[in-house]
């Protein structure tokens, strides 16, 4: 059994009479001990496919029509409060991208750490535990750190309290929701690092959201990339880097710069992701899509296997 | 693996002071000199009100049938002695006391006189000042219309129109506070019904509706019931503005995402109102709080003036003042509006508190 298995989930938000279709029918599972990287633009719909696994997006104004979220064979989206509450860092647990925001200003770093702790590990919620949590994510000198207020320290330091916060539950599903995006470059670095490091030991299983190309070949087992609402192309990540089969992965991939090559402009995809209430009529991607056909403005692609573990939804994907 | 991911990690910073915003709030404080004379002054008066069986001269329901309306009696300076002349009534018909000439006494300290219970519990008879003689009574003050000292009784009075204040605004603020960022973390129906009542309590003129509760309930209520009615009238009609003001904080720090990260650690709805929303508006809280004591003191000014708050003998400054409502009484007996002076010294005091509270938390100012 799949640690996480989401089927044909749907996702809509109420805005006033309409319903506007957010997640359309995304399918993926994950094993434990796995790492998956959901990779896409803004606003494609990767980040409210990450919190519906712990029913984290207020409903309403959300709205589950379809689809199911197992979560180690139990259905999330038939889960009552308290339920939800027992997986909610239990199973899984979150960080975010900003992790100034994600901590409270007024209290202490390590009074943060263990309420955590009193959640789901009452017995071990002392300040040992604490101090061991913050060595495990490289803090040094964690005993003078828990006294900490979250200004003090820096952007970097304050992710590793949130990791530490994370996993001092001892989930079994880490989503990491583009933790990385508001730090400086070697910070990235050094945190995606801890984050393999971390894997490696607690054999935990990761689900890592970005938008950034660069830094999910180190670290994924496999890929999906999704664009507007839908995955559009999912394969083990060294084939996907090596040879991506739908031209949105193609566009996405040519627009990251790559060290010593001379550019004149960087390489953009042209036009934008359809906004979520105009979706186009066919496939969503043909209007910006370098190879479009005549019928792709007609007819919806399928997902389709067509290598061992390689998804597309692309009929057109030989023709590269 | 660990040791390289300790080694990369950026250098801590030694020299930051490791203080909590609390120590900080107290920093800021501490420079502006507006503030701290007021809490100074508050301070005194609170320690005072809590040893008026000490401070005061008499009891205050002593009275002093020979002397109704004696002016407050002057001190003078025999070396370094302070000494006091008795007086005498010299027109019986309008209370006019002359000094008798020659005729003095020294006020001594720590003079043996009535007996009280300090702090309510330990029985003495030392009172700061006197003369420990009954034909020489001292009336810093003045007495009223019933012979009674009325610095004596300011100081028993303020024992109730001081903690009218305080307890007061912890109840108004727990109700507020707790439905306000219950109302506002919830949103949806909740929000919409809790805010439409609080706008019904806020409509009604506030004096209407404390008359009005206070009509609902019996006359002859023992002087603790009818000081306990007092403090739950004025808060049931405060609440509402409170929770209102909290209810805006908390539509903001909902939003927060810390308060995301808590609900993804598994907290329940009511661990995060309590553990992140309601600590988000504490800035508000302590600044909104002690410029608000005033609303209480005052309301039991107007309700005690108008005779349907604490009563006779009890003291407390609005009903001293009650006694002040006549004319002709304040053109000839002006001490008689003493408690309107410490009214005025206690507001101003906890206005110049908030005022400097208020800049100690906004971290935007200087």
């Amino acid at each position: 059994m799949p640690l996480l298995e989401i089927k044909n989930l749907k996702l809509d938000f109420k805005q006033g009479d309409k319903m506007l279709r957010a997640v359309d029918g995304v399918s993926f599972s994950m094993e434990a001990g796995e790492t998956v990287c959901l990779v896409g633009e803004s606003g494609c719909g990767k980040s409210v496919t990450a919190l519906s696994i712990a029913r984290l997006v207020p409903t309403p104004p959300a709205i589950y029509p379809e689809g199911e979220i197992l979560l180690n064979g139990s259905d999330v989206l038939k889960m009552g409060k308290k339920e939800l509450r027992s997986i909610r860092g239990g199973i899984v647990s979150y960080i975010f991208q900003d992790p100034s925001a994600s901590l409270n200003p007024v209290f202490r770093v390590g009074n943060q750490i263990k309420e955590s702790l009193k959640l789901h590990r009452p017995q071990a919620a002392t300040d040992d535990e604490v101090i061991r949590l913050l060595k495990l994510v490289g803090i040094p000198a964690p005993e003078s750190r828990i006294r900490d207020y979250p200004h003090q320290m820096s952007g970097g330091m304050q992710q590793r309290v949130m990791i530490a916060m994370a996993l001092a539950s001892e989930p079994k599903l880490l989503v990491a929701d583009e933790p990385t995006t508001a730090l400086d470059v070697t910070i990235q670095a050094q945190i995606m690092e801890l984050l393999l490091d971390l894997k490696k030991r607690l054999g935990m299983s990761i689900l890592l959201i970005t938008h950034n190309l660069g830094i999910v070949g180190d670290i994924a087992d496999r890929l999906a990339v999704m664009y507007a609402g839908q995955i559009v192309e999912m394969a083990p990540a060294n084939q996907m880097l090596k040879r991506p089969l739908h031209p949105y992965t193609r566009s996405l991939m040519g627009s990251v710069p790559k060290l010593g090559h001379e550019l004149e402009r960087l390489n953009a995809i042209p036009g934008n992701v359809p906004s979520i209430g105009f979706m186009p009529t066919g496939c969503r991607f043909h209007p910006r899509c370098p190879m479009a056909k005549s019928d792709c403005s007609q007819k919806v692609p399928e997902l389709v296997q067509v290598e061992p573990g390689h998804w597309v939804r692309c009929p057109y994907w030989s023709e590269s | 693996m660990a040791e390289t991911i300790t080694n990369v990690t950026a250098g801590t910073d030694e020299d930051i002071v490791n203080l909590s915003p609390w120590q900080i709030m107290w920093r800021r404080l501490r420079q502006r000199k507006l503030a701290m004379a007021g809490a100074v002054v508050l301070l005194v008066l609170y320690f005072v009100a809590a040893l008026a069986g000490f401070f005061a001269p008499y009891g205050y329901e002593r009275q002093d049938r020979d002397r109704f309306f004696h002016p407050p009696t002057k001190i003078r300076f025999d070396g370094l002695r302070p000494v006091m002349a008795r007086y005498h009534l010299t027109e019986p018909g309008s209370f006019k006391y002359e000094p008798v000439a020659d005729d003095r006494k020294p006020i001594s300290l720590f003079v043996q006189g009535e007996k009280y219970k300090l702090l309510g519990l330990i029985p003495s008879t030392t009172h700061l000042f006197g003369t420990g003689d009954e034909a020489y009574p001292i009336y810093l003050l003045g007495t009223d219309q019933y012979g009674r000292d009325i610095f004596s009784r300011m100081l028993y009075g303020s024992q109730i129109s001081l903690s009218i204040g305080l307890i007061g605004i912890i109840l108004s603020y727990s109700i507020g506070v707790f439905v306000g960022a219950a109302s506002g973390y919830y949103g949806g129906k909740v929000d919409t019904l809790i805010m439409r009542l609080c706008e019904l309590i806020m409509s009604i003129p506030g004096l209407y509706l404390i008359l009005a509760l206070r009509a609902t309930f019996p006359s002859n209520l023992t002087s603790v019931q009818m000081y306990l009615l007092i403090v739950v009238i004025l808060s049931f009609v405060g609440w509402a503005s409170t929770a209102r003001v909290i209810r805006g904080m908390a539509l903001s720090l909902r939003e927060r995402q810390y308060v995301l990260a808590a609900r993804a650690l598994g907290q329940s709805n009511l661990q995060i109102i309590i553990k992140h929303i309601i600590p988000g508006t504490f800035s508000y809280l302590i600044v909104g709080a002690t410029l608000s004591i005033p609303y209480y003191i005052l309301g039991e000014v107007v309700l005690s003036y108008l005779t349907v708050g604490i009563q006779e003998p009890e003291a407390s400054w609005g009903n001293m003042l009650n006694a002040a409502q006549n004319t002709e009484y304040l053109r000839n007996y002006p001490w008689l509006l003493a408690p309107g002076a410490a009214i005025f010294i206690t507001v101003l005091a906890f206005n110049f508190l908030g005022d400097g509270l208020r800049d100690a938390v906004d971290t935007k100012s200087a």
